[in-house]
């Protein structure tokens, strides 16, 4: 953002144009970008899909063309209607997955952090074996009592994701509160609910940002693997997950059918990760470079 | 009974090894005074401030009396030691910019205590920040009060946490090593800032420092302290010129010494 420099009339791309006028770092305009396309996809797809979900009514794997923008299935059905819902279930499960694993988590770390003695060797040490404890394993057992449902994956993912939540709230409050800026706040009489508020979660929450993204694009992903394995979101619904492994027998002959999904997933947790990334910059004062 | 400490035979000692850092010790503070505590690292005075405000370690346990204002800080619930921190008594610490949370602005650190005890809320509270600032001698404008610690100077950053301290009008200052961490010519205006802040507001202060000449020019009272134990006690006048305790005898030479060295050169 150095002056002098300046290009008149010249058309810049909007993520250069975006970070010049509001000082956000470019990575937060892409991911922001990426995701609010995969927000659109997913948000149209409530309303209008090129075609319903049970219409075989198209050729058997078309390849992409104006009839069918992604083609079509082993059974004539239409590949970007199942990528546009699929889109939306796997952003369903990632949001919610993550506000469980972020409401439990930071409140169980928050409380983790001011145990002391055995009650902290104790809880720390479980929280240990729930991380150890694989998601998919985890997410299986419950699909596997309950039946695979949206909710199944939804609980599962969320659940194990706040074991990691909640070690990380947990350390990050230990070390902060051994700061004197926090013996300095109780010096002048505030409470520990108060010095949660005012002094420990400001300080945490760019690692937790950067934290929420990650295990946002790590749930989108798991769900993928669950409805791959069947585990998942169950039919009549889409899921990309299954639409990967649908396509897989076929993805020599028509490979649009598995890369639509893929090329989904990977915009959806690049997303994730890029906002996440710009935005720890973007907020910690101590790193923001200034004008 | 206002502004008064008093603390009878308190020692501190570690929970595991049960070594004594504090070994028994008394001293008082009378309304508006300024007591010393003067010694080398490792003596206690440190712990001993905290646990005038019920600030231990978990890992330290502190037995004895220590009463402010009649409160028993030994043992007291937190409920009543919120009462008497900010209130009645405030700390300023060592190093400014460990004290300072950095993610908060200068105005909040200061508009925090001043809305918590005097319930000040919108443009109330933000005359009362400016009055803060300008007490100690900061510009009170909207950018010293929007800016970050990390924004501010050390000098600035130590007189942001007095005025933190004082937003609650305590009746007692505690200062640890306040003026420690800065410049000496920053030194020198800080203390002169503790000084006319303890005399307008008629504020006790107590004042640790392991420079017995810094001491000297703040208090009129003072304490020496060696490993855990008040060795010497008594007005500083006395304690500086006619030091009966061995250690004071060689804080004092030393402190001589120095002040000769800027005379002559020379270290005798």
């Amino acid at each position: 953002m150095s002056p002098g420099v300046e290009i008149q009339n010249a058309p810049e791309p909007i993520a250069l144009a975006l970070t010049r006028r509001r000082g956000l770092p470019v990575s937060v305009v892409l991911g922001l970008v990426l995701l609010a396309f995969v927000g659109i996809v997913g948000l149209v797809s409530v309303f209008w899909l090129p075609y319903d979900l049970a219409d075989t009514t198209g050729g058997r794997l078309e390849p992409p063309g104006s009839d069918h923008w992604l083609g079509t299935d082993k059974l004539g059905r239409d590949t970007a209607s199942f990528v546009m819902v699929g889109t939306r279930i796997a952003l369903t499960v990632g949001l919610s997955s993550v506000a469980i694993a972020m409401a439990i988590g930071v409140i169980v770390g928050l409380l983790a952090a001011f145990a002391t003695g055995w009650v902290d060797d104790v809880q720390s040490s479980l929280l240990d074996v729930v991380i150890a404890f694989p998601t998919l394993l985890l997410a299986m057992l419950i699909g596997a009592m309950e039946g695979a449902s949206l909710t199944s994956a939804v609980v599962s993912i969320g659940l194990a994701a706040s074991a990691v939540v909640a070690r990380l709230t947990r350390i990050l409050a230990k070390g902060l509160l051994r700061r004197q800026f926090v013996t300095a706040a109780r010096t002048s009489g505030t409470s520990w609910l108060r010095i949660v508020f005012t002094h420990l979660l400001p300080n945490m929450w760019p690692t937790l940002v950067v934290t929420t993204a990650l295990i946002f694009g790590m749930a989108v992903l798991a769900e993928a693997s669950l409805s791959y394995l069947g585990l998942g979101v169950p039919p009549p619904n889409s899921s990309l997950g299954r639409l990967l492994q649908g396509a897989q027998s076929t993805v020599l002959t028509a490979p649009w059918g598995a890369v639509a999904p893929g090329v989904v997933i990977v915009v959806i947790v690049l997303g994730a990760n890029s906002l996440a990334d710009g935005l720890r910059e973007r907020f910690d004062p101590t790193r923001r470079e200034r004008a | 009974m206002s502004g008064t400490i008093e603390v009878k035979d308190l020692s501190i000692t570690v929970a595991g090894s049960g070594k004594r850092v504090v070994n028994g010790i008394s001293f008082g503070l009378d309304p508006g005074e300024r007591v010393g505590i003067v010694g080398e690292s490792g003596s206690g005075k440190s712990v001993t401030t905290l646990a005038l405000l019920g600030l231990l370690p978990r890992s330290l346990r502190a037995s004895g009396s220590v009463r402010v204002d009649g409160t028993q800080i030994v043992g007291a619930s937190q409920k009543d030691l919120l009462k008497v921190r900010g209130r009645r008594m405030a700390k300023i610490f060592q190093d400014p910019s460990a004290a300072l949370d950095p993610l908060t602005r200068v105005g909040e650190l200061i508009g925090e205590p001043i809305r918590r005890h005097q319930g000040l809320r919108g443009s109330a509270l933000k005359s009362a920040v400016e009055r803060s600032l300008a007490e100690v001698s900061l510009p009170a404008t909207e950018r010293v009060a929007r800016a970050f610690p990390h924004e501010i100077s050390g000098g600035q950053r130590q007189r942001v946490a007095i005025a933190m301290a004082l937003a609650c009008r305590p009746e007692i200052l505690i200062a640890d090593e306040p003026a420690t961490a800065l410049d000496v010519t920053v030194q020198a205006e800080v203390l002169e800032l503790i000084r006319r802040l303890c005399a307008d507001h008629g504020m006790g202060l107590v004042f640790v420092s392991h420079d017995i000449a810094v001491v000297a020019h703040t208090v009129t009272r003072a304490l020496v302290m060696q490993g855990g134990r008040i060795v010497e006690r008594g007005p500083i006048d006395q304690i500086v010129h006619a030091p009966t305790d061995p250690y004071t005898r060689r804080l004092v030479a030393s402190a001589r010494a120095l002040d000769e060295a800027l005379v002559t050169g020379r270290i005798s």
